[in-house]
C-alpha cells in the first residue's frame, strides 16, 4: 500500500514536470493545435461527400458514422498523450537511456510510462471530440448514465489497447534495435480501421481485425452497439465491456512483452 | 586469519560477459549472404576478473577503449547480468535486488546527462529527492554541502540547456549525491573538460570520500585524474585485468625511462654513456632517456658536465601514459 501511494505521488510530479517542460515552447504547442485538428476535419469532410454523392456505406448514416470517427480520435488522442515514449524505444535504446533508468530504485515500466507525457497529444484530441459530440446530437444518441459509462469504459479500453500494441510493436527494438517504422505502420492502420466501419472489408480482414489484431473494438464494436447496427458477429454482453476487457488484457500482454525484453536488455546491452 | 568486521563494498568473483555478436562479410554480396548465413561469434567483453573494493576506497578503471571497463560498471551496477562468476555489492546481487542496491548508488556516466534538459536544474534535483526519498531536512543540509564544494546554488535555477558542459557536469555529479549514496560509479567524469572543471571535480570527489568514506569507482582516461585521485588502480585490457596495484607501484614495477635535457653552449656535440641513450640533439640541446635503476641523475650530470660546460638542464620525470602504455603494450606482445 505504502509502496502505492508513493508511485502515486511519484506519477504526479512526473506528470508536473512534463507539463512545465510541455509549457516552455508555447508555439511548438500552438503550431500542432492549428494542423492537428485540419487533418481530421478534412478527413470528415470526405467521408461526408463520399456519402452524399454515393450511398450510405454499409448500412452507417453520415452522422453515424461522425461519432464511430470521433470516438476512434479520442482514445487516438489519449493514446498520443500517455504512449508517445513508445514510439522511441529503439531511440532510448541506442542513446541508453535505459540504463539511466535501471540505476533508479523504481520498477523500470513505471518510470518508462510516466517518462514522458506528450500534450500535443490534446490537439489530436480536440477535433475528435467535436465530431464525435456532433454525431451524438445528429444521431440521436441518448445520454443515459448506462450510455455515458460505457462511452467512458471504451475510451478506456480502446485507449489501452492502441497502447498496448505501441507497447509490444516498441519492444520489439530490444531484440531487433530498430522498431520506428513500425510505428508508423501501425499509425496507418489505426486510421483505416478506426475512423470507418470495419464492415467495408472483406470478411477476412474484419476477422482478423476481430480475433487476432482487435481493432474493430476501438470504435466499430461499441458504435454498432450503440446504433443497433448488425456486424454479423455475435457477442455475449456488452461490446462496450469487450472493448474495456480487450483493451486491458492487451495492455497486460504488452507488460510482460516488455518485461521479457527488458530482460534481453539485461542479458545485452545497447 | 584476522576476522573483518565489515564485509567489502565490492567483491567480484571471476566476472564475466560474453556477448554473441554477428560476424559480417563486407560488400553488397557480403550482406546478402549475413542474412541467411551470419556466423554468430562470441566475444569475452570481460573475461573472469576478480577483485575486492573496501569502504573508503577511490579505485580508478583504466584501459584502452573496449577493454571492458563500461561493461564490468554496468554489472555491477545491475544494468547487465553477468554471464559467468558473480559480483555482490555490500553482499547482495545486483541481478536479484537491483531495486535494493540502487539506492546506496550514485551512477554518473560523463556523456549523458539526467538531467531534465528543459527544466531549471533544480526541478531535477526536487524529483530526484522523491525518487530516492530523501526528507526535507536531510535534503538542505546535502545541498548546502554540495553548494560548498560545486558552487551548485550559482546555477540551480538555469534551465539544464543554457548551463555550459561544466555546469552540467557540476549538476549531475550533485544529482549523484543528492541521496548520500556510500557508493559512486563515475563513468568518465572529466571528459571534454577544462582544467578549471576538472580541478573542482576532482577536489569534489576527494572531500566527499573524506567526509562520508564514500568510495568511489571511477573509469578515466585521463591519467591526471588518476594520478590526483586514486589510491588504487585496476588496469583493464581485453576484459582481463593486468595490474591492481597503487600508482606508485606500478611506475617502479616496470620502471620506465626518466629524461634528461641539457643545454650546452656548442652545437657540435659529441655525446655517449653505456647506460644513457642520446634521443635526440637539436643545435645546443641534447635529451637523453635512462632509467633510475640503472644510473642516477646526478652521475649522468656529473658525467656530461666533464665534457662539456652546461648552461641549462632540466629533467622530465617518467609519464605516467608511457608507463600506462608500455603496460597495454606488453598484454599485446606477450613475453615468451
Amino acid at each position: 500500500m505504502k509502496t502505492l501511494l508513493r508511485y502515486f505521488s511519484l506519477a504526479k510530479y512526473f506528470l508536473k514536470i512534463n507539463i512545465q517542460c510541455g509549457l516552455e515552447y508555447p508555439s511548438y504547442l500552438i503550431s500542432w493545435l492549428i494542423s492537428n485538428p485540419l487533418q481530421f476535419f478534412f478527413g470528415i469532410i470526405t467521408v461526408k461527400v463520399i456519402i452524399t454523392n454515393f450511398h450510405a456505406l454499409e448500412g452507417w448514416s453520415f452522422e453515424q458514422i461522425a461519432f464511430l470517427y470521433g470516438l476512434g480520435i479520442i482514445s487516438h488522442g489519449l493514446s498520443v498523450v500517455f504512449f508517445i515514449q513508445t514510439w522511441y524505444i529503439d531511440y532510448m535504446i541506442t542513446d541508453g537511456e535505459f540504463d539511466r533508468l535501471m540505476v533508479r530504485p523504481l520498477n523500470v515500466f513505471f518510470q518508462f510510462c510516466f517518462k514522458d507525457f506528450n500534450f500535443v497529444g490534446i490537439t489530436d484530441m480536440l477535433p475528435g471530440l467535436v465530431i464525435f459530440i456532433y454525431g451524438c446530437i445528429a444521431s440521436g444518441f441518448s445520454f443515459t448514465v448506462i450510455n455515458i459509462i460505457k462511452i467512458l469504459l471504451v475510451i478506456i479500453g480502446a485507449t489501452a489497447l492502441r497502447g498496448a500494441i505501441y507497447t509490444i510493436s516498441g519492444s520489439l527494438a530490444f531484440w531487433t534495435k530498430r522498431s520506428g517504422i513500425l510505428t508508423s505502420v501501425y499509425l496507418t492502420l489505426f486510421t483505416y480501421t478506426t475512423q470507418y466501419p470495419v464492415s467495408i472489408f472483406p470478411r477476412l480482414i474484419q476477422d482478423l481485425l476481430t480475433f487476432i489484431l482487435p481493432l474493430a473494438f476501438i470504435s466499430y464494436f461499441p458504435s454498432s452497439e450503440f446504433f443497433g447496427i448488425d456486424t454479423g458477429y455475435r457477442f455475449m454482453g456488452s461490446l462496450s465491456v469487450w472493448t474495456f476487457g480487450v483493451g486491458i488484457a492487451f495492455y497486460l500482454l504488452s507488460m510482460t512483452v516488455f518485461k521479457i525484453g527488458l530482460r534481453r536488455y539485461e542479458s545485452c546491452g545497447s | 586469519m584476522e576476522q573483518k568486521t565489515t564485509p567489502p563494498v565490492i567483491k567480484a568473483v571471476n566476472l564475466s560477459k560474453e556477448f554473441i555478436t554477428k560476424k559480417k562479410e563486407s560488400g553488397i554480396k557480403g550482406a546478402v549472404k549475413n542474412l541467411f548465413f551470419a556466423k554468430n561469434t562470441v566475444k569475452k567483453a570481460v573475461d573472469g576478473i576478480s577483485f575486492e573494493v573496501q569502504r573508503g576506497e577511490i579505485v580508478g578503471f583504466i584501459g584502452p577503449n573496449g577493454a571492458g571497463k563500461s561493461t564490468t560498471i554496468k554489472m555491477m551496477c545491475g544494468i547487465l547480468n553477468p554471464s559467468g562468476g558473480e559480483v555482490w555489492i555490500n553482499g547482495l546481487s545486483p541481478k536479484k535486488d537491483r531495486q535494493v542496491i540502487v539506492k546506496d548508488l550514485g551512477v554518473v556516466f560523463g556523456q549523458r546527462s539526467q538531467l531534465y534538459w528543459d527544466l531549471r536544474l533544480g526541478e531535477s534535483f526536487e524529483l530526484l529527492r522523491r525518487i530516492y526519498e530523501v526528507d526535507k531536512a536531510k535534503y538542505d543540509a546535502t545541498m548546502e554541502d554540495l553548494d560548498r564544494i560545486l558552487n551548485i546554488n550559482d546555477i540551480i535555477n538555469t534551465p539544464v540547456r543554457q548551463l555550459s558542459l561544466g555546469q552540467r557536469m557540476r549538476g549531475d555529479l550533485a544529482a549523484a549525491m543528492l541521496h548520500s549514496p556510500a557508493l559512486l560509479f563515475l563513468d568518465e567524469p572529466t571528459i571534454g573538460l577544462d582544467v578549471e572543471v576538472k580541478y573542482s571535480i576532482c577536489k569534489f570527489i576527494k572531500e566527499i570520500n573524506k567526509k562520508y568514506q564514500t568510495t568511489v569507482i571511477l573509469t578515466t582516461h585521463d591519467l591526471d585524474d588518476v594520478q590526483a585521485l586514486c589510491d588504487r588502480i585496476i588496469i583493464i585490457n581485453d576484459g582481463k585485468i593486468v595490474s591492481d596495484s597503487s600508482l606508485e607501484d606500478i611506475i617502479d614495477k616496470t620502471s620506465p625511462e626518466r629524461q634528461l635535457i641539457v643545454d650546452l653552449y656548442t652545437d657540435d656535440i659529441q655525446l655517449e654513456h653505456p647506460r644513457a641513450e642520446v634521443v635526440k640533439i637539436e643545435g645546443q640541446r641534447v635529451t637523453l632517456k635512462f632509467r633510475k635503476t640503472e644510473i642516477s641523475a646526478s652521475e649522468l650530470i656529473s658525467y656530461i658536465s666533464k665534457q662539456y660546460a652546461i648552461r641549462d638542464l632540466s629533467l622530465v620525470e617518467t609519464d605516467i601514459d608511457d608507463v600506462i602504455r608500455q603496460i597495454y603494450k606488453q598484454q599485446r606482445e606477450p613475453v615468451v
